[in-house]
């Protein structure tokens, strides 16, 4: 590996991208392996002990059923990240190819899929999956699949405009005139040029449906009880929210700290594919460099 | 201009109709009876069944149904609730003032806050003020307005104890109250949106070679920034509020129900819980048709800041 | 004749996320009065950056600057403060840049752009303004003037619009007019005709006028003087006639060899090997060594100064050339 390589991966590792990666790593840890950290069982209902407040058994005290807080985040963080990621799943898996194919084509498709597309933007995002859900029933299930239809447009429109750069490039050209087929130009010569841009906009996009699934949850249109996501936990905490500040403020923490480092992290790996945005040093540090060498 | 505006409108009535019309088909989707909805559990019989079916329209044809719902908003009737038996625009004009007001006061704020807030940001790039406000803007982005209510609901209960700020009002200063709260809950994440997208556009704009231009023609960094930079950078501002406006007004659900507020959002929700169509399709379409015309009327306002977009259709 | 702008050791260090760039690294310059003084070089060797640090128009925050800039005999531009500058920015030099296309507010009318020049720096109401403004755009050659002053810029051709940017450098009567390789981005005749206006212009007001550019061409075509720069120094200097009569430097000669001889047909296009070196490197020793085709190892050891050789011309290189 020469220099410059070694050089440009250091200048990926900035202060603020390796703490929020660490910060995401320990969430994401920390629900994989909710079964073996919680001491409690999330859903234990113990009526003797409610709104404890912090002790040494429920470090984050007990909410207003009984239940141990610090176990309803780890439980709660899993069923949160999980859903989030089935979102950008169901949005990838239809919006990457509408928009594929509409950028390659374009004419009729390009024009028919993007009507669609400004259709489903005409409504706001989450009334929309107000709307689905009212069609299909409440549940974690049904919200999710309806806030990643709610996305697709939005990830169809950018793969199409990344698409129409690329197509006209030599390489697609190249491919077609050795007669590749129009599939494989797409997804195997295309495709992998576009990745790195849609993945720092599915980083931010995990962020976003983080929020609006809590918000669907918090509605009681999402997650059903007794199962709890962060979003329903905010809702069951926000009644006690003089008593047992705890009961809401930990999940609403852990809703903003993952949202931010997914920010933080999506920012860099931009920043790290578009050295524009990369950050000059202060003036004063560049006046004692131009000094020094002088 | 002209075929602009005429294409625009064009466009705006038929994704209406669309809409109105995926409404109406996704409301219906659900299997649930709205006999048992409307008689809420009760024994009935064969006959009150027959009854309501035909007080409701529940024996025409669907397409007859989407007739009469169509021609009755052109009247300003929204159809009968099924769960409160009640005319749903009553409903809505009892809940919209908290709602609008919602609305308008939050974009208010955002707009007045985030545009100089953006500015500031841009001309003060990579200092400790800049630095600080990003922290700020990226926090509240994270942060749902549900949650920023439930915060600012803490804060005042521990330091101003025994201020009314939730529940109904009875004039026009404790409307007011009410409203204001939830209505900074609410823009706070559209301001740090909104700035997010001025700062960086302003400094595209700042950076432009007009801008040098400008530079060397000897105007001040205030003339280049008001006279220059300003009207240019509000284009990519003008299309993120637009969908924020979205965000915002499906927001003012989420907050009204925090802050115990009776707007449309409690009983959107309630509809859609309890599978009421009318109250949902009318209150959806409510909204749909307000974020709609918002969107239209900024793409006139695009046309009006940038002559290339009035030429562009004007032949 | 006195000079007009002094420009004594100036360098430019610009800041960059991987550290500095020396973009000038060691300039000596002196424009006279009412000459047409050309700057010619290959793209990226720091012409331009010399340009802009005459107006001060780089963005501070991001460099800094290093030597002097005497105005008038008396003033040094390095050291103005903003307020000055921007009396000086306008009035006493202008400046048309590269690419009429972006050079123009593309939300405003032609008119008020104009306008605004004349209202920044002469007590004169709106109606006067706009009256001097109509008499440029005739005086550049731009009819019908009262409709072109209520159009935008996407609504007139590349041409017209550079046009519309010397109208506007020259609205306030400038001691300086710098021409930053304003000719580049247009057609080869359309080139031309710029080029005449400005030099007509020039005979016109008697002002100064620096020309950057890369194509030597150019400089034959209007300049009287001429500065030769390679990677970020000045490296031959001389009345225009003299440079292409009798070059010294190799670079010198190599880029007059370039020019495309009109008339001559199917004549191979002589090139010059290799690339500028890299400005973020030390250069030690003559600059141009690594393409030059004389170079020796005195070349490389250290880096010639520039000495004189007749009348006002001046080289930097260790041998000798009859």
């Amino acid at each position: 590996m020469d220099n410059s390589k070694k050089e440009k991966i250091k200048s990926f590792f900035t202060g603020p991208v390796i703490v929020s990666a660490v910060v995401l790593l320990l969430i994401i840890l920390a629900s994989v392996f909710a079964g073996i950290i919680a001491k409690y069982d999330p859903n234990e209902v113990d009526i003797s002990n409610i709104l404890s407040g912090p002790t040494m058994q429920h470090f984050l005290g007990t909410d207003k059923a009984g239940r141990d807080i610090f176990s309803r985040i780890l439980f709660g963080g899993r069923m949160t990240l999980l859903s989030a990621l089935g979102v950008i799943l169901i949005s990838v898996i239809i919006g990457v190819p509408v928009g594929i194919f509409s950028g390659y084509y374009g004419g009729w498709t390009d024009k028919m899929l993007m009507r669609i597309s400004d259709i489903i933007l005409a409504f706001p995002s989450l009334l929309l999956a107000f709307v689905f859900v009212s069609a299909f029933g409440r549940g974690i299930i049904n919200a999710v699949v309806a806030l990643g239809i709610v996305y697709v447009p939005m990830l169809a429109k950018l793969t199409r405009s990344l698409v129409m750069v690329e197509k006209n490039k030599v390489y697609v050209e190249a491919s077609k005139s050795i007669g590749y087929s129009d599939l494989n130009i797409m997804f195997k010569q295309i495709l992998p040029n576009c990745v790195s841009t849609l993945l720092v906009q599915l980083t931010l996009d995990i962020g976003y449906a983080i929020l609006d699934l809590a918000s669907m949850s918090f509605l009681g249109l999402g997650v059903q009880p007794p199962t709890s996501d962060w979003g329903a936990m905010l809702d069951e905490g926000r009644i006690v929210i003089t008593i047992s500040p705890l009961a809401s403020l930990a999940p609403g923490m852990m809703i903003i700290l993952t949202v931010v480092a997914l920010n933080i992290f999506g920012d860099g790996v931009r920043a790290y594919l578009d050295p524009q945005q990369r950050k000059l040093p202060s003036l004063k540090k560049f006046k004692k460099l131009v000094g020094e060498e002088m | 201009m002209k075929k602009y505006v005429v294409d625009k409108l064009a466009q705006y009535v038929i994704v209406l109709a669309i809409v109105s019309v995926i409404i109406f088909v996704m409301v219906r989707l659900n299997p649930t009876d709205p006999v048992s909805v409307i008689v809420g559990g009760k024994q009935t019989t064969a006959e009150t069944v027959a009854n309501i079916r035909a007080e409701f329209n529940l024996d025409k044809t669907y397409f007859e149904q989407y007739l009469i719902w169509i021609k009755g908003i052109f009247q300003g009737d929204f159809g009968t609730s099924f769960q409160y038996r009640q005319n749903v625009t009553s409903l809505i004009m009892k809940r919209l003032p908290v709602t609008v007001g919602l609305v308008l006061l939050s974009s208010v704020i955002a707009l007045v806050l985030s545009v100089p807030l953006g500015i500031i940001t841009a001309l003060k790039q990579n200092t400790p003020l800049d630095t600080g406000l990003s922290v700020i803007q990226l926090i509240l982005v994270a942060c749902p307005p549900f949650l920023t209510s439930i915060l600012m609901i803490l804060l005042i209960t521990i330091f101003t104890p025994g201020v009314s700020f939730t529940g109904s009002f009875t004039n026009f200063n404790e409307y007011m109250q009410r409203i204001l709260y939830p209505s900074i809950a609410l823009a706070f994440s559209m301001i740090a949106l909104t700035s997010r997208v001025t700062k960086t556009s302003m400094i595209e704009q700042l950076n432009s070679n007009y801008t040098l231009v400008a530079k060397s023609k000897g105007l001040s960094m205030r003339q280049r920034v008001l006279n220059h930079c300003l009207k240019n950078s509000l284009i990519p501002v003008i299309t993120i509020f637009g969908t924020q406006m979205g965000v915002l007004i499906v927001g003012t659900v989420l907050v009204e129900n925090v802050f115990s507020l009776a707007g449309l959002g409690s009983i959107l929700i309630d509809g859609v819980k309890s599978c009421d169509y009318p109250i949902v399709q009318g209150i959806v379409m409510l909204l749909v048709f307000v974020f709609i015309t918002i969107s239209m009327l900024l793409d006139m306002l695009y046309a009006v800041i940038d002559p290339r977009i009035r030429a562009k259709s004007g032949k | 004749m006195s000079e007009l702008i002094n420009i004594k050791n100036l360098k430019v260090n610009l800041m960059s996320p991987r550290g500095i760039v020396h973009a000038v690294r060691d300039i000596n310059l002196e424009i006279a009065q009412g000459q047409i003084h050309g700057l010619v070089g290959e793209s990226g060797c720091g012409k331009s950056m010399t340009a802009k640090s005459i107006m001060r128009l780089h963005d501070e925050k991001k460099m800094l600057y290093g030597g002097e800039i005497i105005y008038e005999g008396n003033t040094d531009i390095l050291t103005m403060k903003e307020k000055e500058l921007e009396q000086i920015r306008g009035k006493d030099i202008s400046m048309i840049f590269q690419d009429p296309m972006t050079t123009l507010n593309p939300l405003l009318r032609i008119g008020k752009q104009l306008d605004e020049m004349i209202l920044q720096h002469e007590k004169v109401s709106k109606a006067e303004a706009k009256e001097r403004s109509l008499k440029l755009l005739e005086k550049v050659g731009i009819f019908p003037a009262e409709q072109r002053y209520k159009q935008y810029p996407f609504e007139l051709s590349g041409g017209m619009l550079q046009r519309v940017s010397i109208a506007m450098a020259i609205a306030c009567n400038p001691k300086l007019l710098i021409a930053d390789e304003s000719t580049t981005a247009l057609d080869v005749t359309v080139q031309a005709q710029i080029l005449r206006l400005i030099k007509e212009l020039q005979e016109q007001n008697g002002m100064s006028v620096l020309v950057i550019t890369h194509n030597f061409g150019v400089i034959a075509e209007i300049c009287d003087v001429v500065s030769v720069m390679y990677a970020e120094v000045i490296v031959e200097h001389g009345p225009v006639g003299e440079i292409f009569h009798n070059p010294k430097h190799p670079y010198t000669m190599d880029l007059i060899q370039s020019i495309p001889k009109s008339g001559e047909r199917g004549g191979k296009l002589v090139t010059i090997p290799g690339t500028p070196p890299d400005l973020r490197r030390k250069i030690v020793g003559c600059a141009y060594a690594e393409r030059c085709k004389y170079a020796t190892d005195a070349c490389r050891e250290s880096a010639p100064q520039l000495e004189s050789c007749g009348e006002n011309h001046e080289f930097a290189c260790k041998h000798k050339f009859a």
